[in-house]
C-alpha cells in the first residue's frame, strides 16, 4: 500500500464516466446502481440472464451485461469477467448473495485487471473461515462461543463436550449462514451424529472437518457494521439487531437494538471487538461482525461477513450516509472520510424484508404476475424494491421483492411509521410477507424488545391473519361478478334474471329528515321490571313492529338486507313501538345463507342506528336458530349472545313442550335487562281449547318460578306471555275467550299477541285479543304488508281505537316510514316475492303457516303434482285431527311432507281413485269411533301413513318432545312403522330431547373453525358456526373475500351494472368509491366473461365464469379456484396419465381422482371432500392408449359438486343443485 | 433364524431407529407401503423391503421385472418444502448414488430417475405421492437384470447388474448401509441447501452433463447439449439456436 491516500473528492473525479458493473440482480443490483450514479456519475452496468433482461430493476442501469439463458449464470465468475473485460469495465461490485461469497472472485478480478469492490481474496479467507476467525478472536481476547479450537476428532469432540457441557453443535468448517450445523443433546447421540455430520460435510462442502460449539439458547443476534480503508482507518457503526429470524434467515432488522439489555457499554465493547478484528487482518472495504448475545449480555463472536449485507440500509438511515458510496470510494483508494466527529447516529431505523412468499403456507415462494403495486411513502420511509405492477415475478430466483425501511427519532415512532407504511403498501396478484410483518410489528413482545431468536418459532399466532385487499376493491369485484352474471348468485334464488333483463331504476330513495329530539321513547329501556310496569299501567295497547323480520320473512323470504334496515331503522325507532322485531326465526339463517351478513353484527348495528326502541328476537326452543335440536351448551352460548343484542327474547316450541325452553329461560331470566317472552304455539282445532292452553300457561309460570327462584305471583309479573298463531287460524271469538281467560287467571301477566294474515281475519282477531286484554300486538308498516305476514299497523290501531281502547303510536312517523318503505319494497317484490300470493281462508282447515303456504304449494307445482294440490290440502286437514300438534315450524313442514308423500304415493299406486280412498279413510278415522269401524276399514287405514318419512316417525316417537295432546292411536304407528310397530310404541318417550343430547366440545369446534378459516374466529363467528356450520363458513369466507356487501346499493345487489354505468358506494370505513363499468364481454369459449371497470380511476379487469365452456383451445384454460374445495386442479405443470373418475361418480374424501406425472414423479390427486363428480375436463388412460395429456398448473381437471344433498325427511339424494324441492317427497330443500 | 438374520447372513444387531418392514413376497413394496402409511404404521424414513414382487412397477404402471436377489424397497420420505417438489427423484437418486459410492460402486444418476453403472441401467426410482404420503420406490439390480428382450422397446440403455461391483453384502445389509446415510443426507440437503445450490453441487454425479443427448417423449425428440439442471428439476438443453428447459422425456445419448 505505497500509494498516498486520496481524498474522497479526488477519487470521485477519477471514477466519473467509468463503467462499474454490478454482478448481481434484483434488489442489490438496483441499490448499487443508485450509488454508482449519484455522486460518482459513473456508468452503471448490471448483469442479466434471459429471465431478467427486461426486469424492472434493470431500468437504472445504463448497460446490461447479458449472461444468456442459464439462470445460474450469476454464479459464473469466469463468464462474467470475460464479458466484463471485453466491455471495458473498470470495477465490479458483487452485491450480496450469488458470487459475492466466492473467494476466488477478487483475485480473478485482479488478474483480469478489474477492480473488485470489496476485500481481497486473502482477507475473505481469513475472516470468512469460521475456525480461523475464531482463533484470531481468541488471540485478540474477543469472546467466542465455547467449543473446540479448530476441527476435532470424535474423541476430541467428546472431551470438549465434557468441558463445555451439553447441548453442543457440530459445525462444518466449510459451512456458513446457519448451514452444516448438527445439534447434539446427549452423549449417546454424539458418535452417530459425528459420523453423519462429517460424511455430509464432505458431501456438501468438500471438507469433512467439524468443530464443536456450545449450543446457546435465549440469544439475540447482534451485528456491527464496519468500514475500513486501505490506510488503516476503521470506523464501526452502532449495532444492528437481527434477532427476528426464521430458520436462520433474518426477517426484521433494527438499529439500535430495542432490547433493554443493550447497554451503551455493551455497544462500545462490541464495536471495539469489531475494530480490533478488522485491524488485525488489515482488512479494507465493508464487513459485518456478527455476535450472539445471551440474556445476561455476554457476547460471543460467531462470524464475519466480508460483503455488503441486505440490512445495510438501516445503518445508512441511522447515520444519514451511503455505505455503498463509501465502499466504492475506499475500493478506489480513497481515505475513509467517516469519523466519530462527522458521523454520528441521528435516527432509529427498522427494516422488514418483503418477500413474495405465503407465510401461511410454510413461506412457499409465490411467483407470478404482480397485478397492482403501490409503494408506501411519506416521512421516514425508504423502499428498495425490484418489482413493479405488471412484472412477472420469476420462480428461478429468491423471493425478495423489496426492503421496507422506516426511520425516525424513537422506537415508538418507528413502530408507528412501519404500521402505517405496511398498511400503505399494496402488492396485488401474489402473496407477500406484508401482512405477516404487520403481525410481527403489532406483537406486544416484539414491541417490548424482549424476545430471542426463537420468537417466530415460538409464536405460531403470528400466522393467524387475514390477508386481504382493501374493501372497496373487494366489493368492486363482487359488483363485477353480479354484473357479468346478470343475477346475484349469493341470494340463492337461481338465475332469476339475465344481463339483458329489464332493469329497475337505480335505487336513489328520497329520505325525509328526522329531527334529533323529535320523539321521546317512553319505555325505560334497560330495566325489565320498569318496562313491564309501564306496559301494564299505561292503559294503552302497545305495538311490536315486524317490518324488518317476520313480515319480510313471509313476504320476501327474508332477503331484506341490513343495508335497507339501515335506511328504515331510524324511522321505525321513532314510531312509538314497544319493540322492533329485527332478528331470529329463519332470518338468522338467511342472513348468512343469502344476505351474506353476520346476524349478530347486524343486531349490534341496529342498536346504533335505532338506539331507542327495544329489539325483539324469535328463537325456536331446542332448535335455537336452526331446524334440529341442539345440545344445551350451544343453546346457552347462543342465548348469551342473543341477550347481549336483543331486549325481548320470544321463544316458542312447536309442541308447547315448555321444558325444551329451559336453557334459554335460564339465560334470559338471569338478566334484569332482558324480557323473557315464552310463547304458546296456537292452533284452532279439536282438543286445542282454552282449558288446554291454560294448562300450558300454568307450565310456563311454574318453569319461570323455578328458574328465577321466585314465587308464581312474581313469575307472572316478570315475563311477557306470547301467543303465537303462526298459521293465522284462530278466529276473533276464540281469541276473546282465550285472552280473557288467561287475564282472569293471571291478572298481572302481560300478553303479547302474534298472528299472520293468512285467513284474512288479522284485524278483527287482533282487535278481539286487545279488547280481551292483550297488552301488545304485532303489526307492520303498511308498505310492507302483503299476504302471509302480519297486518298493517294503522288500520289495526284504528280498529282497536273504535273498540274504545287507546294507542300511543307516533302515527306521523309511521306514515313517513311507510313513504320510505314504499321506495324500497318494489325491488324485493320484483325479485323475492313468493310464487303463490293472496289470502287463503282455507288455512283454517289445512293449517299451513305464513310463508310455508306458498313455498309448499310451489313445491307441488315444481314436482309436477299441482293437480293433486287440493287432495294434499284435504289430507292436511284430515291428518291434523289424528296426529295433533301445532301448525308451526318445524311441525308444519312435517305435516306438509306427510301429506305430500301420502297423496303422491297413493296416486302412483292407484291414481285419483287411490288418493280419494285414503282421504275417505282419513275422514272416517277422524269422525268415527273405533268401535264403529269395519274390519275392512281397519286394514285399509294402514295405507294412510305408509309413505311417511323419518321426521314424521321421529315425531311419533316423541323425539322432538312431548306431543301436546298425547300420542295418536296405535293404528297410526302400525301404518307408519309397519309390522314392527309394537317396537316403535315401546320406544316412545315424553322426555325433552335435551335430556339425551350430549354437550359438544366447544374448544374442539373452535379449533376446527380456526383450521377452516386460517385465523382465530371471533366469538360471533364461533356461535354462527355452532348453529349452522356450513352456511357460517360460506359467509365467513364471503365476508373475508368481499367485505360487507351491505355497502352495495340495492339495485346493484340484485341486478349488477351494465356497460357505461357509473355508481358511487361507500366502504365500511366510510370512504367513497366511484365505479365506472367500462365493458362486460360476452362469454368466451371457456364461458368466461371479462369485466373491465375503473375504481377510483384505477383500472381493473376481472374474469367471471358465466357459462359452461364450449371451445377447446388452450389459451384460456379454465383454472380451478383454489378457494373452492370442489374444484380440483393440477398441482403443477405435468402430464396427466390416468383419470379414475367419470361424471356422476360418487367419491369419498381421500379417494384418488387422477394421477399426474410431474418430472417423472407420480402424484396422486385425491378428492378433497366427499362429493359427486360433475365434470372431468381432461382424460387420460396411459396404460390403455400410451398417451399422456399435458396439463398446466392450476388448470381445472375435475369439478366436484357437494355429495348430493339428502332430503332431510325422506333421505333420497337430491341429484341437482338447483332443485328446491325433493323430487321424491316434495320437501322444500 | 429369523428372516432378518437370514437376510443379514449373521446374527448381528440391526441398529436403526427407523423401521424396516420385510416382506418375503408382495405385489409391490409401494402397495405395502401405501397400506402401512394409511394405517399410520409407516413414518418418514421407514421402509418396506421385499425379496420378491409379483407385480413390481415402474413409471406409468409399467412392469418392473422383480427377480429374487435384487433390491426392491420403498422408502417413505418426509414432505420437503414445495420448491423441492420437482427435484425429488433427483434428490433421492443423488443420495443413493452417494451411498453406493461409499460401498465402492461408482454409479451415476441419469436424469431424472435412473441409476447407471458403466453406462448401463442398474436401478430406478419411482416417486409416488398420495396426499401427505411421499414414497420412493427403489429397484436395484444386485444379482440379475432382465434379459434384453424383456426390456421395453424404447429403452434408453441396456440393463446390467452389480454382482461384480458390490462387496459381499446381503440385501438387507446393503439397504441398511444405504438407508442410514441416505436419510441423513436427505435431511441435511433439504435444510442446508437451496435448490439452486443443490443442482450445481450434484453435477459431478449426473451422467452425461456437458455432452450431446437426446430427450424423447411421447410428443417429440429433441437433441442438444445437456447443460445442467434448473433449480426446479428441469433439464437445461442447449440446442442449436436456443436453450430449453425440459421437464419430461427420456434421456439417451447420441449413439443410442
Amino acid at each position: 500500500m505505497s500509494l498516498p491516500p486520496h481524498s474522497f473528492e479526488k477519487v470521485a473525479q477519477e471514477i466519473r464516466g467509468k463503467r462499474i458493473l454490478v454482478a448481481n440482480r434484483g434488489i442489490p443490483a438496483r441499490r448499487i446502481v443508485r450509488s454508482i450514479k449519484e455522486v460518482f456519475q459513473a456508468v452503471p452496468m448490471i448483469t442479466a440472464t434471459d429471465v431478467d433482461k427486461t426486469a424492472p430493476f434493470t431500468s437504472g442501469a445504463h448497460e446490461l451485461l447479458h449472461l444468456g439463458e442459464n439462470p445460474r449464470a450469476y454464479l459464473d465468475v469466469d463468464k462474467i469477467l470475460a464479458l466484463a473485460k471485453s466491455r471495458g469495465v473498470a470495477a465490479i461490485h458483487p452485491g450480496w448473495g450469488f458470487a459475492s461469497e466466492d473467494e476466488s472472485f477478487p483475485s480473478k478480478c485482479r488478474n483480469a485487471g478489474i477492480l473488485f469492490i470489496g476485500p481481497t481474496s486473502e482477507a475473505m479467507r481469513l475472516l470468512g473461515n469460521k475456525v480461523q476467525v475464531r482463533a484470531l478472536a481468541q488471540k485478540l481476547g474477543i469472546p467466542v462461543v465455547p467449543g473446540s479450537e479448530g476441527a476435532v476428532t470424535v474423541e476430541e469432540a467428546r472431551e470438549v463436550a465434557k468441558k463445555i457441557g451439553l447441548p453442543i453443535m457440530l459445525k462444518a468448517e466449510g459451512g456458513g449462514g446457519g448451514r452444516g450445523i448438527y445439534e447434539v443433546f446427549s452423549e449417546e447421540q454424539l458418535n452417530d451424529a459425528f459420523v453423519k455430520a462429517s460424511t455430509l460435510a464432505q458431501a456438501s462442502f468438500g471438507n469433512p472437518r467439524l468443530f464443536v460449539e456450545r449450543l446457546l439458547t435465549s440469544i439475540r443476534h447482534i451485528e456491527i457494521q464496519v468500514i475500513a480503508d486501505k490506510y488503516g482507518n476503521v470506523f464501526a457503526f452502532d449495532e444492528r439487531d437481527c434477532t427476528v429470524q426464521r430458520n436462520h434467515q433474518k426477517l426484521v432488522e433494527i438499529t439500535p437494538s430495542p432490547w433493554p439489555g443493550m447497554t451503551a457499554a455493551l455497544r462500545e465493547q462490541l464495536k471495539e471487538y469489531a475494530r480490533q478484528l478488522v485491524r488485525a487482518v488489515e482488512y479494507h472495504s465493508l464487513c459485518t461482525v456478527e455476535f450472539l448475545v445471551d440474556s445476561t449480555g455476554q457476547p460471543y463472536l460467531i462470524e464475519v461477513n466480508t460483503r455488503l449485507q441486505v440490512e445495510h440500509g438501516i445503518t445508512e438511515c441511522r447515520y444519514g450516509i451511503d455505505l455503498v458510496e463509501e465502499q466504492i470510494a475506499v475500493a478506489f483508494g480513497a481515505e475513509l472520510r467517516l469519523n466519530d466527529e462527522n458521523c454520528t447516529p441521528k435516527s432509529h431505523a427498522l427494516q422488514v424484508r418483503i418477500n413474495c412468499e405465503d407465510p401461511q403456507h410454510g413461506f412457499a415462494p409465490n411467483a407470478g404476475r404482480i397485478t397492482r403495486y403501490l409503494s408506501p411513502g411519506g416521512p421516514g420511509v425508504r423502499v428498495d424494491s425490484c418489482i413493479c405492477a405488471g412484472y412477472d415475478f420469476p420462480s428461478q430466483y429468491d423471493s425478495a421483492a423489496a426492503l421496507l425501511i422506516v426511520y425516525g427519532p424513537a422506537w415508538n415512532k418507528l413502530l408507528g411509521i412501519m404500521d402505517r407504511a405496511l398498511g400503505e403498501y399494496l402488492i396485488g396478484g401474489i402473496k407477500t410477507t406484508i401482512p405477516f410483518h404487520h403481525q410481527i410489528i403489532m406483537h406486544p413482545k416484539f414491541r417490548s424488545g424482549e424476545y430471542y431468536t426463537n420468537f417466530i418459532t415460538n409464536t405460531p399466532g403470528l400466522m393467524s391473519y387475514l390477508d386481504c385487499e382493501p374493501e372497496g376493491v373487494r366489493l368492486s369485484r363482487l359488483i363485477a361478478e353480479i354484473s357479468a352474471l346478470g343475477y346475484n348468485p349469493h341470494v340463492k334464488l337461481g338465475e332469476y334474471r339475465t344481463r339483458d333483463s329489464k332493469r329497475m331504476d337505480p335505487f336513489r330513495p328520497s329520505l325525509p329528515s328526522i329531527e334529533p329530539e323529535y320523539y321521546e321513547y317512553p319505555y325505560p329501556r334497560g330495566d325489565r321490571d320498569a318496562i313491564l310496569d309501564y306496559v301494564r299501567d299505561s292503559g294503552c295497547v302497545h305495538f311490536c313492529d315486524t317490518t324488518t323480520r317476520d313480515i319480510t320473512q313471509s313476504n320476501s323470504g327474508n332477503r331484506f338486507r341490513l343495508a335497507e334496515d339501515r335506511i328504515i331503522g331510524p324511522y321505525l325507532d321513532n314510531c312509538g313501538f314497544f319493540s322492533l322485531e329485527n332478528g331470529g326465526g329463519a332470518h338468522f339463517h338467511v342472513a348468512m345463507l343469502a344476505n351474506m351478513t353476520y346476524p349478530f353484527s347486524e343486531a349490534k348495528e341496529w342498536n346504533r342506528f335505532a338506539p331507542k326502541t327495544l329489539k325483539q328476537i324469535l328463537i325456536r326452543s331446542t332448535n335455537v336458530l336452526g331446524y334440529k335440536p341442539q345440545p344445551k351448551n350451544i343453546m346457552r352460548r347462543t342465548g348469551e349472545m342473543i341477550c347481549e343484542h336483543y331486549d325481548v327474547i320470544r321463544c316458542f316450541d312447536f309442541l308447547n313442550h315448555i321444558e325444551n325452553m329451559r336453557p334459554f329461560a335460564e339465560v334470559a331470566l338471569a338478566s334484569k335487562q332482558n324480557i323473557w317472552e315464552p310463547a304458546i304455539s296456537l292452533s284452532y282445532a279439536q282438543g286445542f281449547d282454552v282449558p288446554h292452553y291454560l294448562g300450558v300457561v300454568q307450565e310456563i309460570i311454574d318453569m319461570t318460578a323455578q328458574v328465577a327462584g321466585c314465587s308464581k305471583q312474581q313469575a307472572e309479573k316478570r315475563i311477557v306471555l306470547g301467543l303465537k298463531d303462526m298459521a293465522g287460524v284462530c278466529p276473533p271469538i276464540f281469541m276473546t275467550e282465550l285472552v280473557s281467560s288467561i287475564r282472569k287467571t293471571y291478572p298481572e301477566l302481560i300478553i303479547h299477541a302474534h298472528r299472520h294474515y293468512t285467513d284474512g281475519l288479522f284485524v278483527p282477531a287482533m282487535g278481539a285479543a286487545a279488547k280481551a286484554g292483550a297488552h301488545i300486538v304485532d303489526t307492520a308498516i303498511g308498505a310492507s304488508v302483503r299476504w302471509y305476514g302480519q297486518g298493517e299497523v294503522l288500520s289495526t290501531a284504528a280498529y282497536i281505537e273504535e273498540l274504545g281502547l287507546k294507542t300511543s303510536l307516533n302515527k306521523e312517523m309511521i306514515r313517513t316510514a311507510g313513504f320510505v318503505l314504499k321506495q324500497i319494497m318494489p325491488y324485493y317484490d320484483r325479485y323475492t316475492a313468493p310464487y303463490f300470493q293472496g289470502i287463503d281462508y282455507d288455512v283454517i282447515e289445512h293449517g299451513m303457516p305464513g310463508g310455508a303456504t306458498s313455498s309448499s304449494q310451489e313445491g307441488a307445482l315444481k314436482q309436477g303434482y299441482i293437480h293433486l294440490l287440493p287432495y294434499m290440502l284435504k289430507f292436511l286437514a284430515g291428518t291434523r285431527k289424528i296426529v295433533r300438534y301445532h301448525d308451526v315450524t318445524p311441525g308444519s313442514q312435517i305435516t306438509w311432507n306427510t301429506a305430500f308423500l301420502a297423496v303422491t304415493g297413493a296416486y302412483k299406486r292407484g291414481g285419483r281413485r287411490g288418493v280419494r280412498r285414503i282421504l275417505t279413510m282419513l275422514e272416517q278415522m277422524a269422525s268415527q269411533p273405533e268401535s264403529a269401524l269395519s274390519r275392512e276399514v281397519k286394514i285399509g287405514r294402514l295405507d294412510i301413513y305408509q309413505d311417511a318419512n323419518d321426521a314424521f316417525r321421529d315425531l311419533l316417537l316423541g323425539k322432538f318432545g312431548r306431543l301436546p295432546l298425547g300420542f295418536p292411536p296405535d293404528w297410526v304407528y302400525e301404518s307408519a312403522f309397519g309390522p314392527e310397530y309394537q317396537e316403535a310404541i315401546a320406544q316412545r318417550t315424553e322426555l325433552s330431547p335435551l335430556s339425551t343430547l350430549a354437550d359438544i366440545d366447544l374448544a374442539q369446534e373452535r379449533r376446527s373453525l380456526t383450521e377452516h378459516i386460517s385465523r382465530d374466529p371471533s366469538e360471533e363467528e364461533l356461535v354462527l358456526y355452532l348453529n349452522h356450520p356450513g352456511d357460517a363458513l360460506a359467509t365467513i369466507h364471503f365476508v373475508d373475500k368481499y367485505g360487507d356487501c351491505n355497502q352495495i346499493p340495492l339495485h346493484l345487489w340484485f341486478e349488477g351494472m351494465c356497460s357505461g354505468d357509473e355508481v358511487m358506494f361507500k366502504d365500511s370505513q366510510g370512504r367513497h368509491h366511484v365505479l365506472c363499468m367500462k365493458h362486460i364481454s360476452r362469454p368466451d369459449d371457456h364461458g368466461q366473461s371479462l369485466v373491465s371497470y375503473s375504481l377510483d380511476s384505477e383500472a381493473f379487469s376481472v374474469q367471471v365464469k358465466v357459462a359452461e365452456a364450449v371451445g377447446k383451445d388452450e389459451v384460456g384454460l379454465e383454472m380451478a379456484d383454489p378457494k373452492n374445495i370442489y374444484q380440483v386442479g393440477s398441482p403443477s405443470n405435468g402430464d396427466l396419465w390416468v383419470v379414475h373418475v367419470k361424471p356422476g361418480d360418487m367419491v369419498k374424501k381421500g379417494e384418488e381422482l387422477f394421477n399426474i406425472s410431474i418430472m417423472k414423479q407420480e402424484k396422486a390427486i385425491l378428492a378433497p371432500v366427499d362429493g359427486m363428480v360433475e365434470r372431468v375436463l381432461k382424460f387420460a388412460d396411459y396404460q390403455e392408449d400410451k398417451k399422456m395429456v399435458p396439463v398446466k398448473e392450476g388448470e381445472l381437471l375435475v369439478q366436484l359438486i357437494p355429495a348430493p344433498r339428502k332430503c332431510p325427511t325422506c333421505t333420497t339424494p337430491i341429484a341437482r343443485e338447483d332443485f328446491r324441492f325433493c323430487p321424491c317427497c316434495g320437501q322444500k330443500v | 433364524m429369523t428372516l432378518a438374520q437370514s437376510l443379514l447372513g449373521s446374527e448381528q444387531d440391526v441398529e436403526s431407529k427407523e423401521r424396516i418392514y420385510l416382506c418375503p413376497s408382495c405385489s409391490s413394496t409401494l402397495d405395502v407401503a401405501h397400506y402401512l402409511a394409511q394405517k399410520d404404521a409407516l413414518d418418514p424414513f421407514d421402509s418396506v423391503l421385499a425379496l420378491r414382487q409379483w407385480s413390481g412397477r415402474g413409471q406409468l404402471r409399467r412392469q418392473w421385472i422383480s427377480e429374487p436377489g435384487n433390491l426392491f424397497v420403498t422408502w417413505r420420505l418426509p414432505q420437503p418444502h414445495e420448491q423441492w417438489s420437482g427435484l425429488l427423484p433427483i434428490l433421492v437418486g443423488f443420495v443413493l448414488c452417494q451411498g453406493l459410492r461409499t460401498v465402492g460402486v461408482d454409479v451415476f444418476l441419469k436424469w431424472p430417475n435412473d441409476l447407471l453403472w458403466q453406462n448401463s441401467k442398474v436401478g430406478g426410482i419411482l416417486i409416488e405421492e398420495r396426499g401427505d404420503v411421499l414414497l420412493a420406490g427403489i429397484g436395484l439390480n444386485l444379482a440379475s437384470c432382465p434379459e434384453p428382450f424383456l426390456l421395453r422397446e424404447d429403452h434408453a440403455f441396456p440393463a446390467q447388474n452389480l454382482v461384480s461391483a458390490l462387496p459381499d453384502l446381503t440385501i438387507l445389509e446393503l439397504w441398511l448401509r444405504l438407508v442410514h446415510l441416505a436419510q441423513f443426507r436427505y435431511s441435511f440437503i433439504l435444510s442446508c441447501f437451496d435448490p439452486l445450490e443443490f443442482v450445481q453441487f450434484i453435477e459431478p454425479v449426473l451422467a452425461f452433463v456437458g455432452t450431446r443427448v437426446r430427450i424423447t417423449d411421447h410428443r417429440s425428440i429433441i437433441q442438444g447439449v445437456y447443460v445442467g439442471l434448473s433449480p426446479d428439476g428441469g433439464l437445461i438443453l442447449k440446442t442449436e439456436n436456443t436453450s430449453r428447459i425440459l421437464y419430461s422425456g427420456s434421456l439417451s445419448t447420441e449413439k443410442w
